[in-house]
């Protein structure tokens, strides 16, 4: 039951529209019944008194009748409104048609009050009476609760009654009666003058109230819709910070464990030569060389972390005004891995499929970390035999729609790392890049572990933050046994091109081809 | 005689590991079988039905192994004592959850006599025969 203090239903925006806070008043709709109870209680209360101190007043009987009238409406208004109520808790879709009929209730509630009002005060003294305040009463619940123009209706309904009532008694259509009949009479109600600047002056006045307090109400509207609006923008904020606490927790959690691993190896590794387990010479030597290769491991992780965490705490801004040549980070880098991979029995080749400038708008730290983990991955991962190839391209790609683009198309330089390795089945199984994902940190793919290469499974993810901080794009295909292909794109910083005669990728079924263009490969 | 004694499978994706429970082991008259994954595992099992199993806990994901120990635990075919291998110390709760799951956790690093004394008692519990 809604009794007492009601608190603000949860009721969508757009339901509410116009006047949301009416919804709280409406379900208070027993304000009124108790206030009609407490008016007819006070009515009833202030004869008998009367009755009781000055013991020769006259009194209408139509009067005792009048305020016995208001109880009995009370009644049929107690039992529409506990039916309305019901209709108020009505599911969410059928709110607002809860709220107009509410409002039509209150409305009427309001019109028949000022007729009683109208009929009591004819009873007692009318355009004399100072309970004609009681309609700027009214008039100041309509202009809050009701929709301007059932307010301004019933504004007029309120300046017709009473000046129905006036006029009525002036012209002797209507008996009149004194509010205290014991006064010497004034005869006011006789002159019409004051008649008509009474009924002006209390018409102005009801309408004033309805007006100020629609204004007010609407206000309170706006300010309301702008609560509701902050109140689910704070929600939000404070579910995307837990998120982000929660996934910083695991995430050192598991870097934890990670940088524990190596060192624990590496102990287990020591207790074996101690514990004499491991005697002979050849053994111990093997021992010793796997100490120093999972130390090497453990160091290589600690730097990819660092690597990580420099990517995640760094600015995103940062790219805004940086530049880098893609050329040059690839020539480096396809440099530096060249010894590992011939060292290993794997081709590595680089071709830049444009003569045009290749100047981007990322970080150089960061493509070089992004574009080495991709290099150093395809050549880890490419057995004895295999090719790893890295292409540049410039091309254009159509932004996404709203919000994050605008459709118009956006030159990029597309770096292209393709290996004949040994795949990557979650990968093939979905290409996604995002959560549970192969570029989740520490997440490494079946086929690696299969195969006993070592990794800290932190590669993939400074490639893909990279790629969405400085609004590059990313994209992978992988087929076990076959081979992967990692695209990454960043804009292009623009130097007067035209963009005309470009390398278009693709997209055929998953995969990406490309066709090249321009200059011949540089190698 | 290393032929006859009970045959311990380990499956952990670090291949160091495999050497460290070999060179531990063997001498004591154990056989051991390893492999890296979990899928590898569960194979193994099917077809060596080793005595015991020495699970890591981290594999291609921080909990694919109490997965693994999960599902040993679930079929009656597979089910047989598991000992869980962890770098990452055990919160209480984790030592609730996991009492159903394995007979014994070692956490890394680890050293030969506690190795050896977590297997033999193992195995001695589950009825598995020891080795010498």
């Amino acid at each position: 039951m809604l009794t007492g203090r009601v608190p603000l239903p949860d009721v969508p925006a757009s339901i509410t529209a116009g006047k949301p806070y009416a919804v709280v008043v409406l379900l208070q709709l027993h304000w009124f019944l108790r206030l009609r109870w407490l008016f007819m209680c006070a009515g009833l209360a202030a004869l008998a008194i009367e009755r009781f101190v000055l013991p020769g007043t006259q009194r209408p009987p139509a009067l005792l009748a009048a305020v016995l009238t208001v109880g009995a409406s009370n009644l049929v208004w107690t039992g529409v409104s506990r039916l309305l109520r019901r209709q108020l808790e009505a599911p969410p879709g059928e709110q607002r048609r809860a709220v107009r009929s509410g409002q039509l209730f209150a409305g009427a509630q309001i019109a028949s009050d000022l007729l009683l009002l109208t009929w009591i005060l004819s009873l007692t003294g009318g355009v004399e009476s100072p309970m004609v305040l009681f309609y700027l009463f009214h008039a100041a619940i309509s202009g809050l609760v009701l929709r301007t123009r059932q307010a301004l209706v019933v504004s007029a309904w309120a300046a017709a009654l009473f000046g129905g009532m006036a006029f009525g008694q002036l012209a002797g259509w209507l008996p009149w009666h004194p509010l205290l009949p014991h006064l010497p009479r004034t005869g006011l109600q006789q002159a019409t003058d004051y008649v008509a600047l009474t009924t002006v002056t209390v018409a102005l006045a009801i309408f004033g109230t309805m007006y100020f307090t629609d204004r007010i109400g609407r206000i309170l509207d706006q300010r309301e819709d702008m609560l509701i609006r902050l109140n689910a923008a704070l929600v939000e904020s404070r579910q995307a910070i837990q998120e982000l606490q929660q996934r910083r927790s695991r995430f050192m959690q598991t870097a934890a464990h990670q940088l524990k691993t190596p060192l624990a190896m590496v102990q287990t590794l020591a207790n074996l030569i101690r514990d004499g387990v491991v005697t002979d010479e050849a053994g111990i030597l093997a021992t010793c060389d796997k100490i120093v290769r999972r130390c090497r491991d453990g160091m290589s992780q600690v730097s990819e972390l660092l690597a990580l965490a420099r990517v995640q705490e760094a600015d995103p801004r940062r790219h805004t005004h940086a530049r880098c040549d893609v050329a040059v980070v690839v020539t480096e880098l396809c440099g530096r891995y060249l010894p590992v991979a011939r060292e290993k029995g794997v081709e590595l080749s680089w071709q830049y499929h444009t003569d045009r400038p290749m100047q981007v708008r990322v970080d150089p730290q960061d493509l070089t970390d992004c574009v080495g983990n991709l290099i150093d991955n395809a050549v880890k991962y490419t057995p004895a035999g295999g090719r790893v190839r890295v292409i540049a391209l410039r091309g254009a790609r159509r932004m996404p729609g709203p919000p994050g683009g605008d459709g118009r198309r956006q030159e990029y330089v597309f770096i292209v790392v393709r290996d004949t390795g040994i795949g990557i089945p979650e990968l093939a199984a979905s290409p996604a890049t995002g959560a549970g994902s192969i570029f989740e940190p520490f997440r490494r793919g079946h086929s690696a572990v299969a195969a006993g290469i070592p990794g800290t499974g932190l590669g993939l993810s400074i490639v893909r933050e990279v790629v969405e901080q400085a609004g590059g794009y990313l994209h992978a295909h992988s087929e076990p046994g076959r081979g992967s292909i990692f695209t990454v794109a960043f804009p292009v910083i623009e130097e007067g091109t035209d963009g005309k005669g470009v390398a278009e990728p693709v997209g055929v079924s998953g995969a990406w081809t490309y066709g090249a263009n321009g200059g011949g490969a540089r190698q | 005689m290393a032929t006859a004694g009970p045959l311990v499978l380990v499956i952990d994706d670090d291949r160091d590991m495999h050497d460290v429970v070999r060179l531990v082991l063997e001498p004591m008259g154990y056989r051991t079988a390893a492999c890296t994954t979990a899928a590898e595992g569960l194979t193994l099992i099917r077809a060596l039905r080793p005595d015991l199993v020495l699970l890591d806990v981290m594999l291609t994901t921080p909990t694919e192994g109490l997965e693994v120990a999960a599902r040993l635990r679930a079929d009656p075919e597979l089910r047989r004592p598991v000992i869980l291998i962890s770098s990452a110390p055990l919160a209480d709760r984790e030592e609730c959850d996991l009492a159903g799951l394995c007979v014994r956790f070692l956490e890394k690093p680890l050293d030969a006599q506690q190795l050896r004394g977590a297997v033999a008692e193992a195995l001695r519990e589950s009825g598995g025969g020891s080795a010498c």
